[in-house]
């Protein structure tokens, strides 16, 4: 009875061209005033013993057109977007097109991260000159001329100036025009003449000054552990071997316990366990002499590092001429 | 230092072991880099050669039978000198020999020698042999040689800190040792006969130099026989790194060895009527020293001299007419305390580093000097067959005498943040062999007069501190309170710049401040800052630019076929303003190759208006006005490079390099550089603006081309523009454009220029007018014309 509609009905739904032409059909079939909608309001003029096979039918045919145009909807739905994809198509596996940003010095690294650990325990950065005179040099740090110490601070001459062999003349002048509780460090480039692979005639140090009433070893043990613990990490340990230094009584050298074999002994720290980074004491009563303090009022601590030397100790680097050569392979590590 | 440990333990009994000695030793300051270990590993005994033969193949060579008590053994020699009867250390197979070499059973010519008649050398006692060492001392055959002679013995190598010249001698090591494990020190033995004859009728000392030698001690000996020294005392003197020479030359070594008191030896027949006179040198007298060299004097020297000779340079050396030879019988000692500032001043303007200036110069006991000589002619008289006379000389008139420092109780725990108990500081500093009184505030010490480097109560707080154990102090946070923000705002002004470079794909360098003062004058044709003492020639002066550092930098990458490279550097440079040495913080850039190596997007090269764009970009962020003006500059390429100015002062350059830096460099290709003075641009910065108010009536845009001749600078074109009216907001360039169709040398520059008015939208009519006046004005100003007229 509908055999014909519903042959007709499925043709023209397969030969939808677009997903325009398959609505359009939907509401010819099956809108308001639909062919198959018109249909169904026929039933009722039908003699009654014949309505219900006819309703049967006819919505066995609704349903089965609905289903028709589902099934042609997806699958236009899918060509259109597979011909939509084909023009935006990037192909994002080929490298992506790079704005190379460049890298920061490794000594600059050090130093920034050595900089924020210490101004975070309430310390201040301060600079100075690179060209200095004896006197802040050597003499206001209790190493007169002919004082054997020297022969560690091998300096380059500029007539009567020198180029400064630490920046612990940056904390006379500090001294010199501020009065305590002071607490500074200072970063800056330093000379002197010696030249090799564990050697550079010009390099990176960090001193540090804390003076204030009833300052102790205790207090600059805590400190340069806390330090060591941060710049290399929470296990690691510090130990003061006592040195000499002119310039701090009593004096010691810092080590701190091997990171590669926690302090057992390995190829890396020499078999001691140990690897010295920086050196250190409270500060001598001369020192605080020269600058007009009280000695009696005032101690302090004072402790000086190479930043190469703990880059090199941080990353493993065995040849601190690395850090002058800036081949671009070395510093995109960083 | 080398401090052999069988050495040391002659005067400490301890039984720990040479690790734990080491350890204890480094964490109380004396510092125990290393434990040498001998190369001699194996079996050396020793035998009595049996039979002497001559080897049937060479005339040089003899084949001998040696006996060790067990076996006999056969072995092939080229010392024709060791005979029957002879007893030698033989090697057995598998000895590992002090220089190293392995023994083997080996055939020589045919003949199978067993085993090795070891020289002196083999065994480590001597630097050179050239014959086998034949045993003089009575030892049984078949002894362990290594274990008899302690030639296995190891070493300690350790660094002794300019404070203490007390442990530049094996006893002030003892020393210290003996507080740490609480054992006594044992002093040596002294003892020595003294004839009746008084040493003043051979000898008279006459000290005229008091300041530079406050005490002389000289004694007198004689019949003394020179030889070389015994096994044991050679085996001590090459461990602790000093050749043998003859028996009274390696006793005054052993002796400063030992004590830290450097003493000297004259062959007593050199010095005229016995007589020595210790006075300041004259500039200009000349002598020849034990080290062959012949000296000029500065006239700072304190000499030891007779009436006629410079005999010696007091605490430095000895002169080559008076030391001791084969020949000595009669000799003069000679142990004295010399000035430290003097000795250093004398051995660095002679250059002359000796063992004794490098003790003198750091301080030696001034009062040890009796038991030196003692010492000293114990060993003469033991070892050489000396006799001495009674008594000795000693000019000494201004006694040093020990330091009396009080060390508060209080003052100690204030510093070192802890509480010691008084018991143990008094033990403590009795083991260093202070005289100690507890008092109610604290200990009332007298220190010894070798320990120089103790004057302030700080000195025994370390000494208390170090031999105490730092260890045992319980870390305290410090109250520290911030005063302001962490950083300065140039050193935060200096870390934005490097911010925006890094983020503009420059990599940061670190380059030494050295430069060759040829090259820069070479190049720049200006005088640098020289150095007085620089290392090598190519770093005599401190560089005036930063190009020179980075340029090594760049030429470092390039020889390695880094091409691309974007580089900055931030660091001081250095010139002389009327004589007085200036130091400018400048910030340097390179840049050479591929402008965005890694973006394939993007083919184009480094250029000289891509390095402004960093400018424009740093002027932009930074907040100044950095302009830069067309300026032939010698070192930079003709037409391409200019100065940049700010607020009309010079402040930096701009431009391609000229070729003579590819030259002396060895570099190919365009290399642009920008050098700029941060401490001006960071005086000029208000980084801390206003924002300017967004405005809310739309803008306006006109382009227009204007044709521009070589040489002109557009950047007049857009400054005139900018002052046309009051409504330009913005003015640019969009497009420059070189084509056939225009003629040679003229480009075509478009610029637009943006108008805008806060208050209202401006008319297309009224900004037409002002715009074609304005274009029209440039063309009459300028003699330009636009492209499409
Ligand atoms: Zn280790």
């Amino acid at each position: 009875m509908f055999e014909q509609l519903k042959k007709d009905a499925l043709q023209k739904i397969e030969n939808a061209n677009d997903l325009e032409q398959l609505e359009k059909l939907r509401v010819a079939l099956l809108g308001k005033k639909g062919t198959i909608t018109e249909q169904v309001k026929t039933i009722g003029t039908l003699p009654a013993q014949e309505r219900p096979k006819a309703g049967k039918i006819l919505n066995e045919l609704k349903q089965e057109v609905q289903r028709a145009i589902e099934a042609k909807r997806e699958s236009l739905q899918r060509v259109e977007a597979e011909k939509l994809s084909a023009k935006m198509w990037v192909d994002v596996t080929l490298p992506g097109a790079r704005r190379r940003v460049g890298h920061r010095h490794p000594i600059m690294k050090t130093l920034e991260e050595i900089e924020i650990i210490f101004v975070s325990m309430g310390f201040k950065v301060v600079e100075g000159p690179e060209i200095e005179d004896s006197w802040h040099n050597f003499d206001a740090l209790n190493t007169p001329e002919w004082h054997p110490a020297r022969d560690e601070h091998d300096s380059f001459y500029l007539d009567d100036l020198l180029l400064r062999t630490h920046t612990s003349p940056v904390q006379i002048r500090t001294m010199l025009s501020e009065q305590p509780p002071i607490a500074i460090i200072s970063p800056g480039r330093v000379y002197r003449r010696d030249y090799d692979a564990t050697h550079l005639p010009m390099f990176t140090q960090v001193e540090g000054l804390y003076v204030d009433e009833n300052v102790s070893v205790a207090h600059l043990k805590y400190t340069l552990e806390k330090f060591a613990q941060e710049i290399f990490g929470k296990q690691r340990r510090i130990r003061l071997r006592p040195s000499f230094f002119p310039f701090t009584e009593p004096s010691f050298e810092v080590d701190v316990s091997c990171g590669v074999c926690g302090g057992k002994g390995c190829q890396a720290c020499g078999y001691s366990g140990w690897l010295e980074i920086l050196g250190a004491g409270m500060v001598h009563p001369n020192v605080f002499r020269n600058v007009g303090y009280d000695p009696e009022k005032w101690t302090g601590f004072a402790f000086g590092m190479g930043v190469e030397r703990i880059t090199m100790l941080k990353y493993n680097i065995k040849d601190m001429r690395d850090f002058v050569r800036n081949d671009k392979r070395f510093l995109e590590n960083f | 230092m080398l401090v052999p440990l069988e050495w040391l333990r002659e005067y400490v009994q301890t039984d720990w072991t040479e690790e734990e000695i080491a350890n204890r030793l480094t964490m109380a300051g004396i510092s125990v880099k290393n434990i040498v270990v001998p190369a001699i590993k194996g079996k050396v005994v020793c035998a009595i050669v049996k039979k002497v033969q001559p080897h049937p193949n060479s005339e040089k060579l003899h084949v001998l039978e040696v006996f060790d008590g067990a076996n006999t053994y056969r072995t092939v020699t080229s010392d024709l000198t060791v005979g029957e009867n002879s007893r030698v250390a033989i090697a057995m197979p598998g000895t590992v020999l002090s220089n190293g070499s392995i023994v083997e059973p080996a055939s020589i010519k045919g003949i199978l020698s067993e085993v090795v008649m070891c020289s002196l050398e083999e065994l480590g006692l001597e630097t050179k042999s050239e014959y086998v060492y034949q045993i003089e001392e009575e030892i049984p055959i078949g002894t362990d040689l290594i274990r008899y002679w302690k030639i296995d013995d190891r070493v300690l190598e350790v660094e002794i800190t300019p404070n203490r010249p007390d442990c530049l001698g094996i006893i002030g090591i003892a020393r210290e040792l003996a507080a740490l494990c609480g054992a006594p020190l044992q002093m040596p033995e002294i003892d020595f006969e003294q004839r009746n004859e008084d040493v003043n009728d051979f000898l008279k000392v006459s000290v005229e130099d008091l300041d530079g030698c406050p005490r002389y001690c000289a004694g007198y000996m004689e019949s003394v026989k020179i030889n070389h020294s015994p096994i044991w005392l050679r085996r001590r003197l090459m461990n602790a790194g000093i050749r043998p020479i003859n028996n009274v030359v390696d006793i005054s070594n052993y002796v400063m060895l030992e004590t830290g008191h450097p003493v000297h030896i004259f062959d007593y027949s050199q010095i005229t009527d016995g007589h020595i006179i210790v006075r300041k040198a004259q500039e200009g007298e000349q002598v020849t020293l034990l080290d062959e060299k012949q000296y000029t004097l500065k006239g700072i020297e304190t000499l030891i001299a007779d009436r006629k000779k410079i005999i010696a340079i007091g605490g430095i050396m000895g002169a080559m007419n008076s030391g001791v030879t084969d020949c000595t019988e009669k000799i003069a000692l000679e142990v004295a305390y010399f000035n430290p500032v003097r000795i250093r001043k004398s051995s660095k303007s002679l250059n002359i580093k000796s063992d004794a200036s490098y003790r003198f110069e750091r301080g030696v006991d001034p009062n040890d000097a009796i038991f030196v000589m003692k010492r000293l002619m114990h060993f003469v008289e033991k070892i050489a067959h000396g006799k001495a006379t009674k008594g000795f000389v000693d000019i000494y008139p201004q006694r040093i005498s020990p330091k009396q420092v009080f060390l508060r109780r209080s003052r100690l725990h204030a510093v070192l943040g802890t509480t010691v108990q008084d018991q143990r500081v008094k033990e403590i500093l009795e083991s260093l062999e202070m005289n100690v009184h507890i008092t109610k505030d604290g200990w009332k010490t007298q220190i010894p007069t070798f320990r120089n480097d103790i004057s302030i109560e700080e000195d025994i707080i370390e000494e208390v501190g170090r031999i105490y154990g730092y260890e045992k102090i319980d870390p305290q946070a410090p109250k520290i309170t911030a005063s302001g923000k962490g950083w300065s705002d140039l050193s935060l002004f200096r870390k934005t710049i490097r911010q925006i470079l890094i983020g503009s794909g420059f990599d940061e360098t670190v380059n030494l401040s050295f430069a060759s003062s040829s090259v820069v004058k070479d190049l720049m044709n200006i005088d640098s800052l020289k150095l007085k003492n620089p290392m090598t020639e190519d770093m005599d002066c401190l560089r005036p630019s930063l190009i020179f550092g980075l340029i090594d930098a760049l030429s470092y990458n390039v020889k390695r076929q880094i091409k691309d490279v974007k580089i900055f550097e931030i660091a001081k440079t250095y010139s002389l303003n009327n004589g007085v040495p200036v130091e400018r913080e400048k910030i340097g850039i390179v840049m050479m190759g591929q402008l965005n190596e890694e973006d394939y997007t993007d083919n184009r090269s480094a250029s000289l208006l891509n390095m402004k764009g960093v400018l424009d970009e740093l002027s932009s962020h930074l907040s100044v006005d950095l302009q830069v003006v067309p300026e032939q500059i010698d070192w930079l390429t003709a037409g391409r490079s200019g100065k940049i100015l700010l607020e009309g002062e010079e402040i930096g350059v701009i431009g391609m390099l000229n070729s003579k830096f590819n030259q002396v460099y060895d570099i190919k290709g365009e290399i642009y550089y920008m050098e700029l003075d941060l401490e001006r641009i960071f005086e000029k910065s208000k980084i801390c603006r206003q924002p300017k108010e967004i405005p809310s009536f739309p803008a306006v845009r006109r382009d227009i081309s204007i044709l521009i001749p070589v040489g002109f600078a557009s950047g007049q074109i857009l400054s005139f523009f900018a002052r046309s009216s009051e409504y330009v907001e913005k003015v640019g360039v969009s497009d420059v454009y070189k084509g056939k169709d225009l003629p040679e040398g003229v480009v075509s520059v478009t610029f637009y220029v943006i108008y805008r008015a806060f208050d209202r939208s401006l008319t297309d009519e009224e900004i037409n007018t002002i715009f074609e006046k304005t274009v029209r004005d440039i063309e009459d100003t300028f003699g330009v014309k636009r492209r499409f007229a």
